[in-house]
């Protein structure tokens, strides 16, 4: 009886040591991923990083944090991309990311950040066609965030860059654009991220375009 | 117990039993080209990587048993492959297949300038026209700097590569618009009746067209008009002309917008004399309303509907009056409703339902004559579009336009009414099936047939073309189609012992997108068949009017636009040569009309100044002259004017007016004041010498100027 009891527990433990080592799994490979991408040199493994989030995606089917990374990757990949005809193929296929993102939470604050930002990359490929209209889609997007979470400093951080991008007759520019810097400046220091896997990125960007507008 | 502990060992040994397995192979497409950067791994675990630069993956696995190694890549079909681990390495060559994308994709060309605010690789857009200089605003002034038309400066309409301006039709939202430009007056330009800031949307083409468009022999114009609107906005607009007001309101699933202008050119006429004497300077007021509706999630209801009225007098040159002179007073009216239904039908059928309705209505005055003119027309259309896979799509509708055109002409010498008329209903139907095999090859074949009931005779119009993608920035493409299209009011008051005329189409196109750099040339050749010749213009005998009309037209047309290599500017260079024959109206002989110009030049420059917040426009044209007939000459319209040259110029300047989004635009054409004739009047009679006297068809003004301020009101957000 004795031995059964102790087999039992024995394979419960099993079973337990089992699922920690898949939630351990997923912490290890989205914590070796992250440093990866912090520690990036070269622009073109952006591409291969959001490959690697895309594979946690997709064995985490309830999980949004590997598809944000992944879209993340895929949009910065697109910045540095000079073949404007391959800009609009990524972007599609990080919106593809995102989606999926914002249909396991579509009430995330940080996937509505960059809803937005994917937005502004769009422009880029043809500013004076797409202006207006992706202007507005990603202030949309971005005041959806601030209702989700008015404390998340990106979304002041990136309204504050296309501000500053936008010619000043549209109301653009570094008087425009500096309040929003100063606010996202706070909130980047009050900010605790829910997690260590939580996006938390921006702070130093936001200084030096802070420190550009004076 | 002994079994007991066993048994937890071999647990124990399942649990942690971990033996690697490498996985290694190549990714490729169909071709053999290998593809980098594509993301190999085994579902539903964390194992994988990306392939390297020569396509080569290679990576470890702790996973045993059965499992499903996944290949995807952007733009790509994902694969799946079952595959057993067991600790020996497994080596897989993988093909991967295209996936249809429209981005990527060979779009057909031939004959078509598209501009649109969509993805799709584009020539011109929407802005491009306001910004164009010689255009003056004007939808049809832009596109005369495009290749494939001609300059013809004394009417203002659209001739594409030897056809006549009735040939060329315009389509809002698949509708035919029945009356697009505003009243003629003789040796006077008209202009469009529509802003050109009411589409996002315009696919000119100048030969090859879908079966989707019938009733245009040479040219289609084809516009979209936008969505929802954006945003609510009030708009003011001041005119050195006119005056104008506009506002648009957006809720949650609708939109409705409202204008209204008001033009007089008589301060301007006082100021800058006129070639013309004018007794009453045009003077013209138009309403719009568009509303839109969304019906369910993807369906939209669309409905445009637009109202003007403009009045003018001058004096005509005449040597039949003793004053030299002949009053002309032209009074118009025009009322266009166009209403549009599209919504899905599952998830790859689309429905559309169309109607439009048209009035016009031009009464003039002509020395001791009055006519008063009616033409009045109803359409509406059915279609749908079915998608079988991306990769085969097909498109069938039918249509039923009816148009009744009423001419009553008094005349007041004997002051009698001859009231001419009649009733067309044409009954159309069309398909045409779109196949793309692989991204690099697009097949497009259509068939449209059109029963007329005044002629009595029905016609089946085959549309092929094809594109293929040369090299990853090139493309092929080839077109051939027929065109039908009924006589016009000339001969169908009169008579309607007539058949359709009938042009068939056959272009040859290479174009080379790369980063913001367009290059195109297209060559074309035209076959004219069955065209309306008659005895002599606006005689009432019915005998006098034939089908027996024929002729040719074949050219080369030359694009280049580049947007990329100075920063802020942006310009377009085109090259036409058409060479154009025809026998038709009262011609005596095959000839070159009188609309042709053998070659054309356009040369469009737009440089953003960010300094001064100004987009300057400059616009040259060039066109050889052009044949006209002289009463004086034994040879038919042999005789040619001198070559057309103009300079245009604009500049837009980006300011705010308390807050106010606001523009303020000016033009100016011919600054380099070029003396342009565009031919000549010759007396009715000859003087003693037998001589007919000639004198010039000049513009009305050597130059013409505007300036307009534009300002939007938007409302403060928080």
């Amino acid at each position: 009886m004795k031995a059964i009891t102790l087999t039992l527990a024995l394979m419960l433990a099993c079973f337990a040591q089992l699922f920690a080592q898949d939630k351990s799994e997923f912490k290890n490979a989205m914590n070796a991923t992250l440093s990866e991408m912090n520690t990036i040199k070269d622009n073109g493994t952006y591409l291969d990083l959001s490959n690697k989030f895309q594979r946690i995606a997709d064995a985490e089917p309830t999980e949004w944090i590997p598809a944000y990374y992944s879209a993340l990757c895929t949009t910065l990949y697109s910045f540095g991309e000079k073949d404007k005809s391959k800009v609009d193929l990524l972007l599609d296929q990080a919106q593809t990311i995102l989606d999926k993102g914002l249909k396991i939470k579509a009430d995330e604050s940080e996937l509505w950040v960059l809803q937005g930002m994917l937005y502004q990359a769009r422009i880029m490929v043809d500013p004076m066609t797409r202006g207006q209209k992706f202007f507005m889609q990603a202030n949309e997007a971005f005041e959806k965030a601030e209702t989700m979470n008015p404390e998340n400093p990106r979304v002041y951080f990136l309204k504050g860059q296309s501000t500053l991008n936008m010619p000043k007759m549209f109301g653009g520019g570094k008087e425009a654009a500096k309040p929003l810097f100063e606010l996202a400046k706070i909130k980047f220091q009050n900010f605790k991220p829910a997690n260590e896997l939580s996006p938390n990125w921006g702070k130093e960007h936001n200084e030096k375009l802070l420190a550009a507008c004076n | 117990m002994k079994t007991l502990y066993l048994l937890t060992f071999i647990l124990f040994a399942f649990f942690s039993s971990q033996a690697q397995t490498i996985i290694s192979g190549k990714v490729s497409d169909k071709s053999g080209q290998t593809l980098p950067g594509a993301n190999v791994f085994l579902k539903s675990t964390y194992d994988g990587v990306s392939s390297n630069t020569e396509g080569l993956f290679r990576f470890q696995t702790k996973k045993t048993g059965d499992q499903i190694l996944v290949v995807s890549m952007m733009g790509y079909e994902k694969q799946e492959h079952k595959i057993q681990l067991a600790g020996k390495e497994i080596h897989i060559e993988v093909k991967l297949k295209e996936t249809y994308n429209e981005l990527t994709a060979v779009v057909i060309t031939a004959g078509s300038f598209e501009a649109s605010e969509e993805k799709k690789s584009i020539t011109l857009k929407p802005l491009d026209i306001v910004t164009t200089a010689s255009a003056a605003g004007d939808i049809y002034g832009a596109l005369r700097t495009l290749p494939g038309t001609q300059q013809v400066g004394e009417d203002g309409r659209l001739f594409v590569r030897g056809g006549e301006s009735s040939e060329t039709r315009t389509y809002i939202d698949g509708m035919l618009v029945q009356n697009p430009y505003g009243s003629k007056v003789p040796d006077i330009p008209s202009r469009g009746r529509f802003s050109p800031m009411l589409f996002t949307g315009t696919v000119f083409s100048t030969g090859g067209y879908s079966a989707e468009y019938g009733q245009a022999m040479s040219s289609a114009l084809i516009l979209k008009t936008e969505g929802l609107a954006q945003k609510t906005i009030t708009g003011i607009s001041l005119y050195s002309l006119g005056a104008g007001l506009n506002h648009t309101e957006r809720w949650e699933n609708s939109s409705l917008a409202a204008s209204v202008n008001y033009f007089n050119l008589q301060p301007y006429f006082n100021l800058i004399k006129q070639k013309v004497k004018w007794d009453k300077a045009p003077e013209s007021k138009d309403g719009s309303i568009i509303f839109r509706q969304k019906i369910g999630k993807n369906g939209l209801f669309k409905l445009f509907s637009s109202s003007s009225s403009s009045d003018l007098k001058l004096q005509y040159p005449s040597d039949t009056t003793a004053s030299g002179t002949m009053p002309i007073r032209i009074k118009n009216k025009n009322d266009y409703v166009n209403a549009t239904y599209s919504a899905p039908l599952g998830t790859s059928t689309t429905l559309q339902a169309g109607t439009a309705w048209s009035y016009n209505n031009d009464f003039k005055d002509i020395g001791s004559d009055r006519l008063d003119e009616t033409d009045k027309s109803f359409q509406a259309r059915l279609s749908i579009h079915h998608n079988f896979t991306n990769r085969l799509k097909l498109k069938t509708g039918v249509e039923l336009t009816s148009e009744k055109f009423k001419q009553d002409y008094y005349n007041h010498l004997d002051s009698k009414d001859y009231i001419t008329g009649y009733t067309e209903n044409i009954t159309a139907g069309f398909a045409e099936a779109e196949y793309t095999p692989i991204n690099k090859l697009a097949l497009s074949a259509g068939v449209r047939s059109e029963y007329s009931s005044i002629l009595q005779k029905s016609n089946l119009m085959p549309r092929l073309s094809l594109g293929v993608k040369t090299s990853p920035n090139g493309s092929i493409s080839l077109a051939f189609g027929t065109f039908y299209q009924s006589p016009t009011a000339t001969a169908l008051r009169f008579t309607h012992q007539l058949s359709f005329e009938q042009a068939n189409h056959y272009i040859l196109n290479y174009q080379y997108v790369k980063n913001d750099r367009t290059f195109r040339v297209e060559a074309y050749y035209k076959d004219y068949l069955h065209l309306i010749r008659y005895t002599t213009e606006n005689i009432p005998d019915p005998l006098a009017y034939n089908n027996q009309g024929h002729g040719y037209a074949k050219g080369l047309d030359i694009f280049y636009r580049d947007q990329k290599t100075i920063k802020y500017l942006d310009y377009w260079l085109t090259y036409s040569f058409i060479d154009s024959k025809r026998l038709y109206k009262d011609y005596t002989q095959l000839a070159t009309p009188s609309f042709i110009s053998n070659h054309n030049v356009n040369a469009v420059f737009k440089y953003f100044v960010p300094k001064l917040q100004s987009l300057i426009g400059l616009t040259y044209s060039y066109a050889s002259g052009r044949p006209y007939l002289n009463p004086n000459s034994t040879e038919f319209m042999k005789d040619k004017t001198k070559s057309y040259n103009d300079l245009s110029m604009n500049l837009s300047y980006i300011t705010n007016i308390a807050g106010n989004y606001t523009i303020v635009y000016c033009s100016v054409s011919n600054i380099l004041g070029f003396n342009n004739v565009y031919g000549y009047h010759y007396s009715t009679t000859a003087d003693a010498s037998g001589h007919f006297a000639q004198h010039e068809i000049n513009p009305e003004a050597k130059r013409f100027a505007m300036i307009a301020v534009f300002i939007s009101l938007e409302k403060k957000k928080k």
